[in-house]
């Protein structure tokens, strides 16, 4: 997968699939597929670039402390 | 009882539960009356993918029995129930909607079903739904699209757009439905029912067929009105030794108070996300239920959500759960997916370990933000779904309008999502029409709280007529 501004493309999914043993894409819905990454990977790089900052996050746990439940 | 057969199709669970008690109406009586709706309409609306009838009438002659020799009936006695095709149901096939599961036939009940069950209620069907839930329309590729009883060329929402078709058809006196992103209260919303998602690990999802997302997915109630989803949701809940989602908390009350007083009740409407994208007509029509809880005594002020936008971006790769169900027969039977499913599925493969990492902690976040909106209010009110439902052909051509623009039907879980990840509890009920179909208005309330969001919006519901309107089927 291509760095920096430089999106993701089909050539890339077929290499990592290849590459990583993913599921198989079939040629037909590729396009579509290749769309809907971009929109991942979009949803990630506006998170990133928003400054919210998980680092200091202790924990993944969904839900609720102590004083969230009754 | 003077009521015909079509009419006790109407009953609300509360009305039927009361009559058959009081011997007034027979559960063999209100049996037929709901199996001549589903003769009657489902070729047009298309809400079953497996029909129960006789198994359904061989139970209701079992209640009458009962009834008739004084024996034990429990709260939900001969009460007719449709249950969405992705909940077990034993010796029942139960297909998610797929050809993947076209023949599974579970040997065991999900708990939600089974307690509703213990209760008394009778199963009259399964209900179609999107693909494995994995959509908002209920236009399934495998079962046919199912069609929104208020005008058969829409669609009724989804993922459970069978089982609200069905409830607010006169179908089924009630229903479950699954909701991982919205699938219970965007049908309830477009069809004009209440549907509730309840606090996550309040109700066992065990039993909920490969949705692919056990710490965002719940079964929860499709019902005419907030009392009896509130009935359903009290014997559903509760610990599940083999569901570790759940909680042992205390189930929230089977009967609400009568009264229609909010004063002291704090609302909060969000300006931040959720009027964020809502057609001109709808948001009319949710601020004008916003005020009718202030008329009922209810003070409303406006509260902010930070960052809301971003970390709804942020939990995005949460997602890739679901390819843990599906990766087996995505590798050996892509062809039996829907093409729709497939595209939903395949691009998580993509998603970066990292990023799923950051998406548990941006989850975090997410619910802490609440967390601190409810010191300042007791519950969010605002639209439940962008639009009132969009056409058959707009959902599947990528074109259902929104102030003008064109959107592709996963708009339609823009509003709903949230509580998906925070796990709060949220409910739609009708609060008007726009074109003659029905719009939602949602309240989302603390964890553990139904008592109060239930309190609210049986209070909003008593004080307004849109739950007395039937669809024109």
């Amino acid at each position: 997968m291509a760095d920096g501004d430089t999106e993701v493309t089909a050539a890339d999914l077929r290499e990592m699939v290849r590459m990583l043993d993913l599921i198989p894409i079939p040629e037909r819905v590729l396009p579509q597929v290749l769309d809907a990454v971009r929109e991942q990977r979009g949803a990630v790089r506006r998170f990133a670039e928003s400054g919210v900052e998980v680092d200091e996050t202790l924990t993944a746990q969904p839900y609720r402390l102590e004083e969230e439940t009754p | 009882m003077s009521a015909n057969g079509n009419d006790l199709a109407w009953l609300t669970i509360a009305e039927a539960r009361s009559l058959i008690r009081r011997r007034q109406v027979s559960p063999v009586e209100l049996m037929q009356a709901v199996l001549g709706q589903i003769e009657r309409l489902e070729p047009t609306l298309n809400c079953f993918i497996t029909r129960c009838d006789e198994q359904a009438l061989a139970a209701a002659r079992q209640a009458e029995a009962t009834l008739a020799s004084g024996g034990v009936v429990g709260p939900l006695h001969g009460i007719p129930i449709a249950v969405k095709d992705n909940i077990e149901t034993a010796g029942i096939r139960s297909t998610a909607g797929s050809k993947i599961l076209a023949d599974y036939v579970p040997r065991e009940d999900a708990p939600a079903w089974a307690r509703l069950q213990a209760a008394g209620a009778i199963m009259v069907g399964k209900t179609n739904l999107h693909e494995f839930g994995f959509g908002t329309t209920t236009i399934n590729p495998h079962y046919g699209p199912t069609r929104n009883p208020w005008n058969a060329e829409h669609v009724p929402g989804g993922s459970s757009g069978g089982s609200a078709a069905a409830v607010a058809a006169g179908m089924a006196l009630g229903a479950l439905g699954t909701d991982a992103g919205g699938s219970v209260r965007i049908p309830g919303a477009l069809c004009g029912i209440v549907g509730l998602k309840q606090t996550h690990g309040r109700v066992p999802t065990r039993g909920a067929l490969r949705g692919g997302n056990p710490t965002r997915d719940h079964i929860g109630p499709l019902a005419r009105t907030v009392e009896d989803a509130a009935l359903l949701l009290a014997v559903m809940s509760g610990h599940d030794p083999r569901d570790p989602t759940t909680h042992d908390v205390a189930a929230p009350p089977e009967t609400l108070d009568s009264g229609t007083d909010l004063r002291g009740l704090r609302v909060g409407v969000p300006r931040d996300y959720y009027f964020a994208l809502v057609d001109g007509p709808v948001e009319a029509a949710v601020r004008v239920a916003i005020g009718q809880l202030e008329t009922l005594g209810a003070t409303v002020r406006e509260v902010r959500l930070p960052d809301h936008d971003a970390l709804m971006d942020g939990v995005d790769a949460i997602r890739a759960e679901a390819l843990v169900d599906h990766e087996h027969w995505l590798r050996t039977r892509p062809g039996d997916y829907g093409e729709e499913t497939l595209l939903r599925l395949l691009p998580l493969q993509f998603i970066l370990a990292n990023d799923h990492a950051k998406a548990l902690r941006a989850r975090r976040l997410l619910l802490e933000r609440y967390t601190a909106v409810w010191r300042e209010v007791d519950m969010l009110a605002g639209p439940t779904v962008p639009v009132a439902a969009p056409s058959i052909a707009a959902a599947e051509d990528k074109s259902i309008m929104v102030n003008g623009k064109p959107h592709g039907a996963g708009m339609l879980s823009q509003i709903t999502r949230p509580c998906n990840y925070t796990g709060l509890p949220a409910i739609s009920v009708p609060c008007g029409f726009v074109d003659g179909l029905p719009v939602g208005l949602m309240l989302v309330g603390r964890p553990f709280d139904e008592r109060t969001l239930l309190h609210a919006a049986h209070a909003y519901e008593q004080s307004t007529p849109w739950h007395e309107r039937r669809p024109p089927v």
